[in-house]
């Protein structure tokens, strides 16, 4: 049990060195440079030469890297090259609108997912359950903006029931951000609840197969509660893959805030890459990494201590 | 009954367009940065307009051209290096405090140290204080788009805000938002793209009629269907369809600009290849114009003129040399260079054998499909390298790149454009790209900056024209239009001569919300 947590916690430091790493480079292998970006390029030579200095332009990348590490371990992430706001500050204003389209989805998807998954895998094989299966196939693979466009269409124009655009207008009001934020929910709810499913139905069909199961209806257990002790088996895994499947949803979430004008940290990365915007680029993976390392760990964890075989 | 139907009748058409207390919503693309003179976004003229309800300069544009603002009248020595200015009284800043001589004085000189981001304004020597209400601009050299380019460009700043203030761009807080301007901000939120401007009751020209504008971001795909929503009372578009479709609605009405916004190929002088005048001049016969003008703005814009300035404007000259469509002339001049087809596979190959390739860097792929179509019909092996607009601005700023395909507002107003555009020192980072040096470009871009006589002027810039049209540092494809679709009983916008500040087709003019002043 111990050597497991020793190997979690070396993986831990070693996923984190290698974020802070490719942090470092990612924005620097982009073709381009902060200064000759359309938003700095118009600044006269007296503006460029502060700006290079001030934020080590031009200057030997091991120069940048030093730099760069001490300023991350003071938990100073600079100031955005093109708003010249701190960039902490900057991403934390787009923080909570992502952890709220993020968490809602993830949460509903892998419900979702694991009702569907679980009543296909207690169908057993079928014709319902082949259909089913095309189906969930047909639309995990849509990408994200398709889907997004034509939930578009049909809510915002055709029934005109939605607001189009992902930002509400301040003051906010819990139903006004509700009404924007139900169709960026939806898009990535339903483009991940088929992986969801699938996992789940495979989980849960195998654990049905299981030779105890037997035991546990010849004990005359109703249909749901054979499940729920097949559930039990199956949810220490669910959740790791779950957990494996929020960096996706992650990734899904910035083309969604992207096509909805959603004011995310998927928003903020288009335009800092757009704007060659060093520093926002650096705060938003650096967090975005953090976040979705924290949660894998923790629902390792949770996996763990569910799993009476490794507790 | 009668009576109160006419009183009705009578207080609409006392209580000017836009009088009433719901906010104006405008849409717009992005965030544009905090508006103060130095943290405005200069990606887009969206920051760079948004400045002018906050702030004043000296003068100001209307339907008809330069009107007195903050100045109320001026005059130019006869040199054209010194500008006296005759301040308005009683205008005050938002915090109450009376804008004086000195408050100028201290923005042209502060913005020596901390530049303002829309204007170079190198030219100004020094800026005295004559007394309270007259100021003295002198410049380091007659420069003719003085009144236009800086006068009315150039925000007024309270001296008593940003005096001690040594990096400005980091002050970014509601308190410094302190202008002269017909609204105050009251809210700012740049996750949401999200700003509040609420009326100035003091404005010198009285108080605004629309109390509240509210900016938000919509996507640019979705800008109509957010007007015919009623999400916002004014947004905008490339697409002319918009006219038809909003044809004959109780409400909602659709405003064209002049074709202010210009979509070229930027031609690399120091390429081999397009180094060459007669390459170039090939190219002009090679691509289809007027196809290509009608193709992308679907019938909207007006086909590019090789003398860069736009038919119709002012400045525009036809004294200039003409490219007619006629990719034969086009194959002639390819042959003349050393380029023909040796080996009958349907491509130029040069002496040595090695195919023609043309690549036209572009952000915008349909847009330049028709021109590389045009290419390919001569024999060019033509191709499209698609990057983000960053890479765009890179490859150009650093000469990488043989042709170029950029669109960018700003072919309107002033014609000192004809200069900045290829002298590299335009403020657009989109009109960037290209440094011609000849001397006689050098001599005409020159005198038409310097002339102090309009006649004079006037004969240099079409001069430059000519120029410009003989040595092809660029090929204008087209202009287009802006379409601004808007709520008729909220607003009515206007669209200002050659454009606000310089060339900018955009229509939120301060003096739309303003009672009587059009």
């Amino acid at each position: 049990m111990r050597a497991g947590w020793g190997a979690a916690a070396a993986r831990w430091l070693l996923l984190g060195v290698g974020v802070v790493l490719a942090n470092f480079a990612l924005p620097r292998l982009l073709p381009g440079s902060p200064l000759t970006a359309p938003e700095l390029a118009p600044l006269p030579a007296v503006a460029h030469q502060r700006i290079r200095a001030e934020y080590l332009l031009g200057r030997p990348w091991t120069e940048q890297f030093v730099h760069y590490l001490g300023s991350v371990a003071r938990g100073d992430l600079g100031r955005s090259l093109v708003s010249f706001r701190p960039v902490t500050q900057v991403v934390g204003e787009r923080l909570p609108w992502t952890l709220l389209l993020v968490s809602t989805s993830w949460t509903a998807a892998a419900v979702l997912g694991a009702v569907l998954g679980t009543l296909s895998a207690a169908k057993g094989q079928g014709r319902w359950t082949s259909a089913w299966l095309s189906a969930a196939v047909l639309i995990g693979s849509l990408p994200e903006f398709l889907l997004a466009g034509l939930l578009i269409l049909t809510f915002s124009v055709w029934l005109a029931l939605l607001p189009a655009s992902g930002a509400p207008v301040p003051p906010h009001s819990w139903d006004q951000v509700a009404r924007h934020v139900f169709l960026p929910v939806v898009t990535l709810t339903v483009s991940a609840t088929p992986a969801f499913a699938l996992v789940s139905r495979d989980l849960v069909g195998a654990v049905l197969r299981e030779p105890f199961l037997l035991t546990v209806r010849a004990k005359g257990a109703s249909s749901w509660g054979v499940l729920r002790h097949a559930w039990r088996c199956a949810l220490p895994s669910f959740l790791t893959l779950a957990g494996l499947r929020l960096a996706g949803l992650v990734t899904g979430a910035a083309a969604v805030e992207r096509v909805f004008g959603y004011p995310g940290l998927g928003s903020l990365l288009f335009d800092a890459v757009l704007q060659r915007d060093y520093p926002v680029i650096q705060g938003v993976f650096l967090l975005g990494s953090v976040l979705v390392l924290t949660a894998s760990t923790l629902l390792e964890v949770v996996a763990r201590w569910l799993d009476p075989r490794v507790r | 009954m009668v009576r109160a139907g006419v009183f009705l009748l009578l207080l609409a058409l006392v209580v000017p367009a836009g009088g009433q207390e719901a906010p104006v919503r405008i849409a717009w693309w992005t965030d544009v940065g905090f508006p103060t003179p130095f943290a405005f976004s200069t990606v887009g003229p969206g920051g760079v307009v948004r400045l002018t309800l906050l702030y004043d300069s000296l003068l100001w544009k209307d339907d008809r051209g330069l009107i007195p603002w903050l100045a109320e009248s001026w005059r130019t020595s006869p040199g054209g290096t010194r500008y006296v200015f005759r301040l308005r009284r009683r205008v005050v800043w938002h915090d109450g405090r009376p804008l004086t001589a000195r408050d100028v004085r201290f923005s042209f000189a502060y913005f020596r140290r901390h530049p303002f981001r829309w204007v170079d304004l190198s030219v100004v020597q020094a800026v005295e204080v004559q007394d309270r209400d007259t100021v003295v601009v002198q410049l380091a050299r007659p420069f003719a788009p003085f009144l236009e380019n800086v006068a009315a460009v150039v925000p007024v700043i309270p001296e008593h805000v940003w005096r001690g203030v040594d990096t400005p761009e980091h002050l970014q807080d509601l308190v410094v938002t302190v202008g002269s301007g017909p609204y105050r901000l009251a809210e700012y939120r740049p996750e949401l793209g999200f700003y509040r401007f609420v009326a100035f009751d003091g404005y010198f020209r009285g108080r605004p009629g629309v109390r509240e504008i509210q900016y938000v971001v919509v996507p640019t795909a979705r800008q109509v269907l957010a007007v015919q929503s009623g999400e916002v009372d004014l947004a905008m578009t490339t697409a002319p369809e918009v006219q038809d479709l909003f044809r004959g609605h109780p409400s909602l009405r659709v405003l064209a600009t002049e074709p202010l916004s210009v979509a070229r190929l930027v031609f690399n002088l120091e390429h081999p290849l397009t180094g060459r005048k007669l390459f170039r001049q090939a190219v002009a016969h090679a691509v289809d114009v007027q196809g290509v003008a009608a193709l992308v703005t679907r019938g909207s814009g007006v086909p590019g003129n090789p003398g860069v300035v736009r038919p119709g404007d002012p400045w525009y000259t036809p004294q200039v040399r003409r490219y007619a469509f006629d990719p034969v002339r086009a194959r002639w001049l390819l042959r003349f260079l050393g380029y023909e087809d040796r080996d009958g596979d349907g491509f130029l190959e040069g002496p040595d054998g090695t195919r023609l390739v043309v690549e036209v860097v572009t952000s915008a792929a349909r847009e330049t499909e028709p021109v590389l179509r045009s290419l390919a019909q001569v024999g060019m092996d033509a191709r499209a390298r698609v990057v983000d607009p960053a890479t765009r601005a890179q490859l150009a700023a650093e000469g990488r790149f043989a042709v170029l395909y950029t669109t960018h507002v700003g072919a309107g107003g002033d014609p000192d454009y004809l200069r900045t555009w290829f002298s590299g020192e335009d403020a657009n980072a989109f009109a960037a790209g290209t440094v011609l040096r000849t001397p006689e470009f050098q001599r005409w871009a020159r005198l038409q900056a310097e002339a102090v006589d309009p006649a004079h002027r006037r004969r240099a810039v079409y001069q430059l024209q000519r120029v410009l049209s003989e040595e092809l540092p660029t090929l204008v494809l087209f202009y287009r239009p802006f379409y601004w679709m808007y709520d008729s009983r909220k607003l009515r916008p206007w669209n200002t001569r050659g454009g606000l500040l310089n060339g900018i087709p955009l229509v939120e003019n301060k003096l739309v919300f303003l009672p009587g002043s059009r």
